[in-house]
């Protein structure tokens, strides 16, 4: 593209870009090197940001030449240019330059604005301010110096506090953890809320002492660090860094190199929590930093109507110079056969010097010459006279109106959410009409599709269900102390039998309290806050405690809760947790009660998993167990049929000695080398057997309001949804199910999981078989794709098969896809189908599709702000996108249409009447109109009738556009405005322009004023009308039927449609007549040629009985063709208004089909997804709890041990210094530690 | 909500007031789109009347009276080669003068119009129109003899000294002279018109044609006693002005007006067959709409 090239070289240039090309390979970074002769750091960018494309001084120039790089602004710059050579000027430039200084005007000015907000958001981000360690600025009580952000380099030292954001990408040096640890929260880079932990290195950790300076004051070593970093150069991968430190540290002389990964990373754009202060120098900076290389670039987002106006630009383009071809041979013709012997009256102008070489003699001048020196100047003059074909100001116009529809939008009440006190907004103006196109939606599920918020809604115990009551628990009375105030549960059987100590119900609740890896933190107030790695296993922690078993703290080998039935806390040994895994899909603890007496407990074992692989592993040898797997599994169905997600509960007692015994060859296969995974699961086989089942729970994964009904209604729109989730496969599954987008009618769904292009290409080829075989438009199919076979799937040799089969199907969900991932799939619809996407999300994963889509759609939520930054729009809720696309979206596309296909019949029917003209002046490029009447035509006449039609007009109300998403389709199959209509309105402004011309033509040739009624000043009587009369016939005739035109276009006539249609036809006659008056005339003679016209023409009927006639012939004709197929092929919006005006006229109101709002189809178990051991958390939870790294000790948590103090708790003793590193699970960054930890 | 109308009516209030208010947007039927409209539905219904209404008067009356006036043309053009073949210069004395009979049916009351008629004459021509002075024409005395406008050329000045007024149409000012005689049923006795009762037009200096084939008012016969009687009658023209050599033509006419102005057929004949049609296809599409109801 070389005009992107060549724009960027102008940006460049303006904004005093260093000509620095990215083609470093390997970055290496002197810290502290601030007042060191170490230019190297010097080369790295700085840490000022900017998104704004503007300077003060840059503004104009900048501004003016992305305008003039439209191709409309650039033909009509060089058509002024055309108009100021007098020889083919066939219109004064003033024609062209009035309407194209107003149509730049109005753009510069908004995007000036624009830009300003950018520099704001801009400076509030350079000028934050954070702590550095400036060894050129340093005293001796104050290290550290306060600096703003933007002064920031590579090398520096910075400080970052809890609770800030990161300046810039940093190495951690040393934090205020005993650990080195630190932990952040990554929602504003990767929407992920749960906090990660990042570690500084030893060695630079020991830089530090928390103990003896707890604020991180004495920082003298730090100011000392010289270590020399080498790592890879600023790249957009967040989950990757490798680098190494190479320092000459105390201990020794020699200097050490210490690799250095992602753990020891914190990355700008994440914000630090749970430790007092952390250390890191600066690696990478402003622009360099992951965050904005991962920002990417913003393209300009163009919408398919854009593109098809751009190329009918250029056909019209095609057509002009055709035209002026045309009318060039004319000339040339005219002035051989006739001008030139019409030379008496009418010189030819470039005969001179042929006349004088010649001079008359036998020797005649060359024939033809001047023709065609005159007809080449000729051409010009016609391109120049009929320029009006290319509306100048079409793309104004089409900006005021989407500028419009975008506050119609900002407006809506209806789109308001009063729970945020937030209305949907459109942040970007340019795309409306594509709302309206929409044919792929992607997207996001946590915080768009579901709230991201688990409650435990049902249960199961021993084959009783619980929670299908009406009234809710009186948690007060049972559990004052320790329940949750928005926890409900609506069965009060279930407290009862708590409260008379049922077994099971204890077992159940004792399991769910035990069995987890959530972290207890105590507020101030004494309160416990869990913190999950998993809402799911949250909710259930929480259910436990509000029935009266409270996990109260954990250490790696206790686990305290507090049985609110017998009042009492009771302490648990820890003997194992047999860790979750996505084969296993279970999870296991082994605890052993502690008496309050210091006597130990039965071995108990107490599982939770996902239905399938915990019922196969029961006792089946009692009457009763099977009648608990028979009720349960009922059970089980029921709630999946309710959209819930569910878990099987069971335990075992397990004999000492035998546990001793696996406990041993447990031990052995931990420690093992080779194949100790095998080895694990075996030795887990061995003791999840014979387990007797306890129940199932039931954990509502809450979807946003109206999100069932939302996706029902837009599937009838035609629009296809496809789910992009982090989230694992079978909560994917199960969400798709509870929101309706797979359904039960659904004949197939099919999972692709395959872990190589080969086994994914065979999966796919394999699906796609299936389509065909069973192919029938009835027949709907699901396809769910995990993100490790997507992944392969966007391989170039497989996405073939891919889209073959995920176009075919309803309902694609992805699941465990990366961001880029999600911006991937949504580049390859974009790219292989000519439809419309549109992407949806609320966290910062979703911006690389958001804004990769044609529309990107942002939540604004409570996960940050990044996606609504990103987004084109924002609103409150997803259930609004329904009215967002359907109703606003419709109408925009319904009235931008209208508004083009009459914008460019009104400029084709002006500017073909010269082209008419043409066959009666000679090809002479002499122009029908009076110049302001060409000046002005399209800024005053016949602009706010159409702004009017482009930004009132509706078709059919909001609520029919809801209750008819069929409606919409129109808008996917461009139906309102394609080539064909173009044409068609072409075609109709040549009908238009020869009964304009022709019409009036023939009366005037012969036509002669009238005697004045009662008037001797009878000047007028009897004279024939002139050139002057017939332009401002035509003109009028002009004006009014184009006027009439939009009238008849518009469907919904406001008062102020009224007001601006009859208003432009008054405005015309009112302007006429004041410009053609003779004082006008008087004081400008050169400006206004056209004197007298006016009065001349004002009391002769034939002009007026003319521009009857020549409405009459256009209008009926017009009319019966429009009732012709409205009687014979109504469309579907007539269809509803007809049959809305019926039910009006009879006065009886039917009943409309109304859709059912509710959501949550109640679908029979017959094809239900299984049960989903929904956790999102990943394996090795275990073995940091058991470690002992995470619960080890700490300074701030003082309080929590006076707390626990004071509720009488013996505390475990301290577990042993843990040398254990932390080892990150392969798979991923999620390390989602929400970190309080207990203390010894 | 009505606090929050409140505060948006109360402009001078303060700002700490608006702060408050909840972002819920206005409820005004403009922001909400529910302004009140008509929606009108096209039906046969709606429609036809209105096609059928425009229709009858206009059929009946404007071709009445547009086919109503009288007028005479005459072509004297043919008659130049008789009496001389070349052109002459202007402002010169007549070179020739041709004569030409002409018969009046009908008696033409006053006031009769005189015109003279061109055909392939291009006055539209855009340098044609161009080729004069505005701020010439409009000026002073003392500022025309110094000046005159580029787009005159090649009228703009003969030497150094400037034409006033200058350019193709001022020098292209029809110069040809008549006069109209009556003669006796032998056609051998004629009487001149009376001067005193023609009026010369005042010639609007920038009305030129709109097409080629044109006529311009000449003179006017005013008086009331001037009715021209039916009867033979002879034109003489003092032959000036050329336009045989572009395959011109020159017509004299002579016509009366009404209240619609000169005849003009194609008026009333377009009327009349546009009112026909539109009953033709309103009928149809009554017929169509009719069918179409029935079936539902």
């Amino acid at each position: 593209m070389p005009e992107n090239a060549m724009s960027s070289f102008l940006f460049k240039l303006l904004k005093g870009h260093k000509g620095k090309e990215s083609t470093e390979t390997q970055r290496t970074i002197y810290a502290n090197a601030r007042c060191g002769n170490k230019h190297e750091n010097f080369k790295h960018a700085h840490n000022k940001i900017r998104t704004s494309k503007y300077t003060i001084i840059s503004y104009l120039p900048i501004n003016l030449y992305e305008q003039f790089t439209r191709l409309a602004n650039a033909y009509f710059a060089i058509l002024i240019i055309l108009q100021c050579i007098p020889v083919i000027s066939s219109l004064e430039p003033i024609t062209t330059i009035i309407p194209l200084v107003i149509v730049l005007g109005i753009t510069a000015v908004k995007d000036g604005l624009d830009d300003l907000n950018r520099h704001r958001s801009d400076r509030s981000v350079n000028n934050r301010i954070v702590e550095v360690l400036d060894p050129t600025n340093m005293t001796e009580e104050n290290l550290l110096t306060k600096e703003k952000w933007m002064n920031i380099r590579t090398g520096d030292i910075i400080k970052i506090k809890q609770d800030e954001s990161v300046t810039a990408d940093v190495l951690l040096l040393s934090t205020s953890d005993p650990h080195h640890l630190a932990y952040i929260e990554t929602a504003e880079l990767d929407g992920e809320t749960n906090l990660k932990v990042r570690n500084a290195i030893q060695a630079t950790g020991n830089l530090m002492d928390p103990e003896t300076d707890p604020d991180g004051l004495s920082c003298y070593k730090l100011a000392a660090f010289d270590g020399k970093i080498l790592c890879e150069p600023p790249n957009n991968r967040l989950d990757h860094f490798v680098g190494t430190l190479s320092w000459r540290n105390d201990s020794g002389r020699q200097e050490k190199r210490f690799p250095l990964s992602n753990d020891n990373i914190l990355l700008r754009g994440t914000t630090m929590r749970n430790v007092d202060w952390a250390f890191g120098v600066v690696i990478f900076a402003g622009p360099d930093t992951k965050l904005m290389q991962n920002a990417g670039k913003t393209y300009f987002k163009r919408t398919s109507v854009d593109n098809f106006l751009n190329r009918l630009v250029v056909y019209i383009g095609g057509g002009l110079i055709m035209l002026a071809v045309v009318s060039m041979v004319g000339h040339i013709i005219f002035e051989m056969y006739h001008g030139d012997h019409f030379q008496a009256f009418l010189p030819w102008e470039f005969i001179d010097e042929c006349e004088r070489k010649t001079n008359m003699t036998q020797d005649p001048c060359e024939k033809g010459i001047p023709e065609l020196i005159s007809g080449s100047l000729i051409f010009w003059s016609y391109i120049i006279v009929l320029n009006t074909l290319v509306p100048i100001s079409l793309y104004v116009s089409v900006e005021i109106i989407r500028l419009g529809q975008s506050y119609f939008i900002n407006w809506d009440r209806q789109m308001y959410s009063p729970l945020k006190d937030q209305c949907a907004e459109a942040r970007k103006t340019t795309l409306n009409e594509e709302l309206g196109q929409v044919q792929y939606i992607f997207s996001d599920k946590t915080g768009t599709l579901t709230q991201n918020i688990m409650q435990f809604k049902m249960c199961s115990i021993s084959g009783l269900v619980y929670g299908n009551q009406s009234e809710p628990c009186d948690f007060d009375t049972f559990n004052p102390r320790w329940y949750d105030h928005e926890f409900t549960f609506n069965d009060n059987r279930l407290l009862a039998a708590l409260s008379q100590k049922h077994q099971k119900e204890k077992e159940f609740f004792t399991l769910l309290a035990l069995n987890h890896t959530v972290m207890p933190e105590y507020k101030d107030d004494g309160n416990i806050v869990y913190q999950a790695q998993s809402p799911d296993e949250g909710a259930l922690v929480k259910a436990a405690r509000c029935f009266g078993f409270v996990f109260r703290s954990r250490s790696p080998d206790t686990i305290t809760i507090y049985d609110a039935t017998q009042d009492q806390n009771i302490i648990f040994e820890l003997l194992q947790i047999l860790d979750f895994d996505n084969v296993r899909k279970r999870m296991s603890v082994i605890v052993r009660k502690i008496e309050p007496d210091g006597t130990k407990g039965k071995i108990m074992l107490y599982c939770k998993g996902a239905d399938m692989t915990v019922m196969e592993r029961l006792r089946e040898t009692t009457d009763e167990d099977l009648d608990v797997i028979e009720q349960t599994k009922v059970h089980l169905d029921e709630f999946s049929a309710e959209g819930l997600r569910t878990l099987c509960l069971a335990y075992r007692e397990i004999d000492e000695e035998w546990f001793d015994k696996w406990n041993q060859k447990f031990t052995d296969a931990a420690c093992s080398i080779d194949n100790r995974e095998e080895k694990l699961c075996a030795s887990y086989e061995e003791i999840e057997q014979q387990m007797i089942l306890l129940g199932a729970t039931a954990v509502e994964d809450k979807l946003q309001e109206d999100v069932p009904a939302t996706i029902a209604n837009l599937g009838r729109a035609g629009i296809k949804l496809w789910v992009l989730t982090g989230d694992k496969l079978e909560t994917a599954i199960n969400i798709g199910y509870s929101c309706n987008l797979l359904t039960d009618d659904m004949l197939d769904v099919f999972i692709v999981d395959g872990e190589s292009s080969l086994e994914v290409k065979r999966e796919l080829l394999r699906n796609f078989e299936t389509l065909c075989q069973k192919c029938h438009p009835d027949n709907d199919y699901g396809l769910v794709i995990t993100g490790h076979a997507l992944g392969h799937a966007l391989e170039p040799d497989v996405e073939h098969d891919l889209l073959k089969v995920a176009l075919k199907c309803k309902a694609v969900i992805c699941c465990r896809v990366t961001p880029l991932q999600k911006a991937k799939v949504v580049q390859l619809v974009k790219r292989t189908q000519a439809a419309v996407t549109l992407a949806i999300g609320d966290g910062a994963n979703d911006v690389s599709m958001i804004k990769e889509a044609h529309i990107g759609v942002g939540i604004s939520g409570e996960e940050g702000t990044q996606a609504v930054l990103a987004s084109d729009y924002s609103i409150a809720q997803f259930k609004y996108l329904e009215r967002l696309l359907l109703v606003h979206g419709r109408w925009s596309y319904f009235r931008m249409c209208r508004f083009l296909d009459y914008f460019f019949y009104k400029n084709f029917a002006f500017t073909l009447i010269h082209f008419w003209f043409a066959f009666l002046c000679g090809f002479s490029a002499a122009n029908v109109y009076d110049q302001w009447m060409i000046t002005i035509y399209n800024v005053f006449f016949t602009s706010f009738p159409p702004l009017c039609l482009g930004l009132l007009d509706k078709d059919v109300n909001d609520k029919m556009c809801i209750l008819n998403p069929s409606l919409y389709r129109l808008g996917q199959a461009q139906k309102l405005f394609n080539l064909r209509i173009f044409l068609y309105s072409v075609l109709r402004a040549v009908i238009t322009s020869l009964i304009l011309f022709f019409v009036p033509m023939c009366i005037f040739m012969e036509a002669t004023g009238n005697e004045k009624w009662g008037m001797t000043d009878n000047d007028s009587d009897g004279m024939t009308f002139g050139r002057q009369a017939f332009a401002f016939l035509v003109a009028t005739c002009l004006v009014v039927i184009v006027n009439l035109q939009v009238a008849l276009d518009t469907a919904y006539w406001t008062l102020i449609n009224h007001f601006f249609i009859w208003g432009s036809i008054l405005l015309y006659f009112a302007l006429h007549f004041f410009m053609y008056s003779n004082g006008v005339y008087a004081l400008f003679p050169w400006m206004f040629p056209f004197v007298g016209v006016g009065r001349f023409v004002i009391d002769k009927p034939v002009f007026w009985l003319t521009l009857l006639l020549t409405i009459i012939i256009y209008v009926i004709p017009v009319l019966a063709f429009r009732l012709y197929k409205s009687i014979t092929k109504p469309t579907d919006a007539e269809k509803i208004r007809e049959q809305r005006y019926k039910q009006k006229r009879r006065k009886q109101k039917k009943p409309i089909s109304y859709i059912s709002r509710r959501g949550g189809s109640q679908r029979p178990g017959t094809q239900r997804p299984g049960s989903s051991y929904a956790f999102s958390h990943q394996r090795g939870f275990a073995d940091l709890i058991m470690s002992g790294r995470m619960t080890s000790k700490r300074r701030r948590s003082r309080s929590t041990i006076n707390h626990l103090a004071r509720a009488g708790l013996s505390l475990p003793s301290s577990p042993k210094q843990t040398t254990v590193t932390f080892q990150e699970p392969q798979e991923s960054d999620a390390n989602h530690i929400r970190g309080e930890r207990l203390v010894e | 909500m009505s606090d929050g109308v409140r505060n948006r009516n109360n402009t001078g209030g303060s700002g700490s007031k608006s702060s408050i208010r909840s972002k819920k947007p206005d409820n005004s039927a403009f922001n909400q789109q529910r302004l009140l409209a008509w929606q009108p539905v096209l039906t046969a219904k709606s429609v036809l009347p209105f096609t059928f209404t425009t229709h009858p008067p206009t059929l009946a009356d404007i071709t009445d009276v547009s086919a109503d006036e009288k007028s005479c043309k005459t072509i004297y053009d043919e008659l130049i080669d008789t009496f001389s073949s070349g052109t002459a210069p202007n402002g010169n004395p007549p070179t020739c003068i041709c004569k030409q009979n002409f018969e009046i049916e009908e008696t033409m009351n006053t006031p009769i119009f005189a015109y003279y008629r061109l055909t392939n004459y291009y006055q539209n021509h855009r340098r044609y129109v161009k080729s004069r002075d505005d701020t010439q024409l409009l000026a002073e005395k003392s500022y025309i003899c110094t000046e005159a406008d580029g787009d005159c050329s090649p009228y703009d000045k003969i030497g150094e000294r400037p034409i006033a007024p200058c350019g193709a149409i001022a020098n292209s000012l029809f110069n040809d002279t008549f006069f109209i005689r009556r003669c006796g049923d032998a056609g051998v006795q004629c009487t001149a018109l009376q001067p005193d009762n023609i009026i010369d037009p005042t010639d609007a200096n920038g009305f030129n044609a709109a097409f080629p084939t044109f006529r311009k008012l000449y003179r006017k016969i005013q008086d009331n006693g001037a009715d021209l009687q039916p009867g033979n009658y002879e034109l003489l023209t003092y032959y000036n002005y050329p336009v045989h050599r572009f395959g011109g033509g020159k017509f004299f006419v002579l016509a009366t007006t009404s209240w619609i102005g000169g005849k003009n057929l194609f008026l009333g004949w377009t009327y009349a067959i546009v009112g026909g049609i539109c009953l033709i296809v309103m009928l149809f599409l009554l017929c169509i709409s009719r069918r179409n109801h029935n079936r539902d």
